[in-house]
């Protein structure tokens, strides 16, 4: 009989890997609703609402967690809009502890603003919170969440969630009106103890608005940041991308899943096409659907405009859901992931070891 | 530890997940995840209720192909870690 007690990180990336190779959605993404307490100005969600005809009973977000239980989900990340004005979100929380998920939750933290909200979390069995956070200044946070006054509460969830135990991480997305700020937050995050990931990739509206990529930081902004960030933090510049043309190009409907307010099935957050209704159809219909092997079975070989995968590497990172968005073809290599696979070669060649 | 003592033994409410016959668990006290073979998954299982040594291990000697003694040994030895790890409880 054996116990193998590797460090978290060497189990676990075994589990990642046989979860991408046998098509085990190990992670779960569960939009609790749309709705949010805040209206940042880059959210891919277009319409803080959700469709009152279509959303789910308490008893059905139930059966979604048992589906996914048995599919194999491990990780389950509760989000929205804010997945805290779910109005049966304490239900569905207790619900996944019971049934034993790793449970996290990326929010904004303005329904924690008691000791008491951040205990029941943490008895509710809330493993890790990740919370949103676009700056320190408050004025410009402010100014991308839409709604005044946010900075301080997200802050002030942050310390009650830290006081009760709850592993807190941040979520920084960066777009021209806060990258040239992102080093303060950086240095804050770093005298905290606190993870932080942050993102350059803002993403059209679902329904196709592109006004959000607007938002986006320019050329000249990305070279900046990531000529800081390779002078501050070395290990930080980009690498150079040697995959073979046969490689998968993410974990879209392998490895991970989603569930939208409705109920239904996504290969990730930024792939939207559904493939069905997970209340009314097994887990295993619709993950062995056409669409769902649609998904899952693109390489890299099967994109359009990449410069070939196999001689030479590459810097680019393409997301199928991005480009749908904004191309209308998933598999078109869109402006912006080409503009952002240039600057990273410029630092890679401009601050890497190239030897 | 004695399988003479009336303890029973029963697992925390941890996160966990089975994949290919092999639990994978959480342990929230060290931040380390444990794979588990199919004789201590089994184990686990059985602990999903309070059950005594001897019932565990008698359990052990119906699935596999061991003797009583050597499956109080093995059980006694992989409940030592569960407890290191906070995975476990005594009642």
């Amino acid at each position: 009989m054996s116990i193998n007690s590797l460090t978290h990180y060497s189990v676990i990336d075994n589990l990642r890997m046989k979860s991408i190779h046998q098509a085990v959605p190990l992670q779960a993404s569960l939009e609790l609703t749309y709705r949010c307490n805040e209206r940042c100005t880059h959210c891919y969600i277009d319409n803080f609402s959700d469709a009152p005809n279509k959303t789910l009973s308490k008893e059905n977000w139930f059966l979604v967690l048992q589906k996914l239980r048995d599919a194999g989900t491990l990780y389950l990340i509760l989000m929205g809009g804010e997945a805290m004005l779910n109005p049966y979100f304490w239900e569905i929380l207790e619900c996944a502890r019971e049934m034993h998920f790793h449970i996290s939750m990326i929010t904004n933290g303005l329904k924690i603003q008691t000791s008491e909200t951040a205990k029941k979390l943490h008895d509710g069995g809330l493993h890790l919170a990740t919370i949103s956070l676009y700056s320190l200044d408050p004025l410009i946070h402010d100014e991308m969440t839409a709604v005044q006054g946010s900075h301080v509460k997200t802050m002030k969830a942050i310390e009650l969630l830290r006081e009760q135990g709850i592993e807190v991480h941040i979520n920084c997305l960066l777009t021209r009106q806060n990258i040239e700020h992102h080093f303060d937050l950086v240095e804050w995050c770093v005298q905290k103890k606190l993870p932080m990931k942050e993102d350059v990739s803002v993403t059209p509206k679902m329904n196709g608005d592109l006004s959000t990529v607007n938002l986006r930081a320019t050329e000249k902004q990305l070279l900046w940041y990531y000529t800081e960030k390779a002078r501050r933090w070395p290990p930080s510049i980009p690498p150079l991308l040697v995959e073979p043309a046969e490689d998968y190009v993410c974990n879209v409907a392998k490895g991970k899943c989603a569930v939208n307010p409705y109920g239904e099935l996504l290969g990730c957050i930024e792939v939207r096409e559904s493939f069905g209704s997970l209340v009314t159809e097994p887990f295993g219909t619709l993950w062995n659907s056409p669409t769902a092997l649609k998904w899952r079975n693109l390489r890299l070989k099967d994109l359009k405009g990449m410069k070939s995968p196999t001689l030479g590497g590459h810097f680019c990172e393409h997301c199928f859901g991005m480009a749908l968005h904004e191309s209308g073809d998933p598999l078109v290599l869109t402006p912006e992931s080409q503009k952002l696979a240039s600057v990273k070669e410029s630092i890679y060649y401009d601050h890497g070891n190239n030897d | 530890m004695s399988l003479n003592a009336p303890l029973r033994v029963q697992r925390k409410s941890v996160p966990w997940q089975e994949i290919d016959g092999q639990a994978i668990i959480l342990s929230p006290k060290t931040n380390k995840a444990h794979e588990l073979n199919a004789s201590a998954t089994l184990l686990w299982h059985l602990m999903e209720q309070a059950r005594t040594l001897d019932e565990m291990a008698k359990k052990m000697t119906d699935e596999f192909e061991i003797d009583l003694v050597s499956a109080c040994r093995d059980v006694e030895s992989i409940l030592e870690r569960f407890v290191e790890e906070g995975l476990v409880e005594y009642q």
